[in-house]
């Protein structure tokens, strides 16, 4: 499985789509500081993005912009999932790594690693960019910095967790369909459809399916008001539903 | 003594009411390049994705490299394999496809790259770009990753499709260069039965999901009258004379004809031998075995049945 891992990020560190993906995240991140715009896919704007329209902005004012911009994110990291995962099943590579030592599970399982590590180190470069921005155009920190710090780590692990999960739905459908297309629109269009499902139906258990509003919900509002358990447990329960079911599926395949 | 690489018991798989195979009864041993020979839909590549675990296995039981069940996994890790067409990162170069697999297989250095390279014919295109190659040079970026980490066994299905003429003698020797400096075991399917003759020890016909009949190479030119023909009004002179230099699988045709039954066999040497001990020769002639009128006749058999 490491061997698959490291397979990965070699292919990666060879493919321009990546150093692109670095690129963009950089550019934007920096832009939307020090521009003080909020960009992202919002059904409701939140009281935060008011308070942060209304407000001189800090360093810290300016990661829970970025968190309110995060969403976009999703959309420009297709390209890693497409690259981690995509190619192997619209290229049929995943035939040359299945007939190595590599079993089903472990198959699935470095994919969804790679891809969690990606994400944690593109998130990372987007939230370091946001606090460096801040710092370079002369913000104060908005609060002291070893908080600040720990806040910054909370944003990015939480935001990086959420958007694999939703990858991870996406490797699920992937693995089952061998369709790209498929994976790729379900991801881009998730965030938005479970809102919309949300509103129209007011089913109330659809937050905890609502990823990316619960990073956001996570990483700016104050931790004692959010209700951990129930969103932990449901994404950790979805992760296993992926893993397995991805394994299961890939099993009883003709490859 | 032989050892078994490859043993495959009363396997059967179904595509919904699709019988793809029935029964098949399968032993490929350690040396042996085995040419599968069938139709299109005849079952070979299906029989190919079973062993290398890309189709679950519904019925029967295959062990590869002694290992079965829960330890098979770790004797795929020994095998190589082109299965239906060779896949690789096209955006990727030569180089790079290969450094990926190696590491998939905990291999490292260059060296090991380098040398697959240069036994491929690729050296020169280690900084192509995979999607760039022509047909020929896939096929063998195809062969590469196969034999990359060293196989013990080699599964090829189609290898020599889309070859040049020149590109099918080069693969061919680069076949026999494996089997004879490594001492790796193939399997190899191909439509071009005159390949598959030059470079197969033993053959397995394959139709309609049957294995239908297996055999070696010697058994196939026995059966097909393939040697050396000697024409010569001395016939029971020349046989008794190549009887006491060893030729010793001889079939007296007729009064005028002798076949030396071994393809291996020099005309040259023959000749020498006979003019030697006094028997006139007024022909002498390699007459190989058509692997395809062995099989036409095979088919036609099985169809009247």
């Amino acid at each position: 499985m490491i061997n698959q891992i490291r397979a990965d990020f070699y292919r990666q560190r060879h493919t321009w789509g990546s150093y692109l993906t670095v690129l963009l995240t950089i550019i934007f991140s920096a832009t939307i500081t020090a521009q003080r715009s909020v960009g992202g896919i919002m059904i409701n704007g939140t009281d935060l993005l008011q308070r942060l329209e209304n407000s001189k902005w800090t360093v810290l004012s300016g990661l829970q912009s970025a968190t309110l911009s995060s969403s976009v994110l999703l959309y420009g990291y297709l390209g890693i999932f497409v690259i981690v995962i995509g190619y192997e099943f619209s290229q049929s590579t995943y035939k040359n790594t299945l007939i190595s030592r590599i079993s089903r599970l472990q198959f699935v399982l470095a994919k969804f690693l790679t891809l969690f590590l990606d994400l944690l180190g593109l998130v990372g470069i987007f939230y370091i960019t946001a606090f460096l921005t801040g710092r370079i155009v002369g913000r104060a920190w908005g609060e002291p910095l070893p908080t600040l710090l720990g806040h910054l780590a909370i944003m990015i692990l939480t935001v990086a967790f959420f958007i694999n999960v939703i990858f991870g739905i996406g490797l699920l459908l992937l693995v089952v369909t061998h369709s790209t297309v498929i994976a790729a629109v379900t991801i881009a269009v998730w965030p938005l459809l479970v809102s919309l499902i949300g509103m129209t139906t007011q089913w109330s258990w659809l937050k905890y399916f609502d990823f990316m509003g619960t990073a956001q919900q996570i990483t700016t509002q104050s931790l004692a008001t959010i209700k951990f358990a129930p969103i932990i447990g449901t994404s950790l329960g979805l992760i296993v539903v992926i893993i397995v079911g991805s394994t299961i599926a890939i099993r009883h395949q003709e490859l | 003594m032989t050892i078994p690489v490859l043993e495959i018991k009363q396997v059967s798989k179904k595509f919904g009411h699709y019988q793809a195979l029935t029964d098949i009864d399968l032993t490929i041993n350690r040396g042996d390049i085995f040419g599968l020979i069938g139709e299109n839909g005849a079952g070979k590549t299906t029989l190919m994705r079973l062993i290398t675990q890309l189709s679950p296995l519904q019925q029967g039981q295959i062990t590869l490299l002694g290992e079965t069940g829960s330890h098979y996994q770790q004797a795929l890790s020994r095998i190589g394999a082109i299965i239906e067409s060779p896949a690789f990162f096209k955006k990727l170069t030569v180089a790079e496809n290969l450094k990926i697999f190696a590491i998939q297989h905990g291999l490292s250095g260059s060296q090991l790259i380098d040398q697959t390279l240069a036994f491929v014919g690729l050296a020169e295109k280690a900084n192509t770009r995979a999607g760039r190659l022509s047909l020929g040079q896939k096929q063998r970026l195809g062969l590469g990753l196969a034999i990359l980490p060293q196989p013990d066994f080699l599964i090829l299905d189609e290898p020599i499709n889309g070859l040049d003429p020149a590109g099918i003698i080069e693969f061919r020797q680069l076949l026999k260069r494996l089997n004879q400096e490594r001492q790796t075991t193939i399997l190899i399917s191909s439509h071009i039965l005159t390949e598959l003759y030059q470079v197969s020890t033993r053959f397995g016909f394959i139709h309609h999901g049957h294995l239908i009949q297996q055999l070696t190479k010697a058994a196939l030119d026995e059966a097909n009258q393939s040697g050396v023909l000697i024409t010569t009004p001395m016939v029971a002179s020349a046989a008794r004379i190549l009887d006491q230099a060893a030729y010793t699988a001889l079939q007296v045709i007729d009064d005028q004809h002798l076949l030396v039954q071994a393809t291996a066999a020099d005309p040259a040497k023959i000749n020498q031998i006979l003019v030697s001990g006094g028997v006139a020769v007024t022909a002498i002639n390699q007459r190989t075995g058509s692997l395809e009128q062995y099989y036409t006749a095979l088919l036609r058999k099985e169809g009247g049945k």
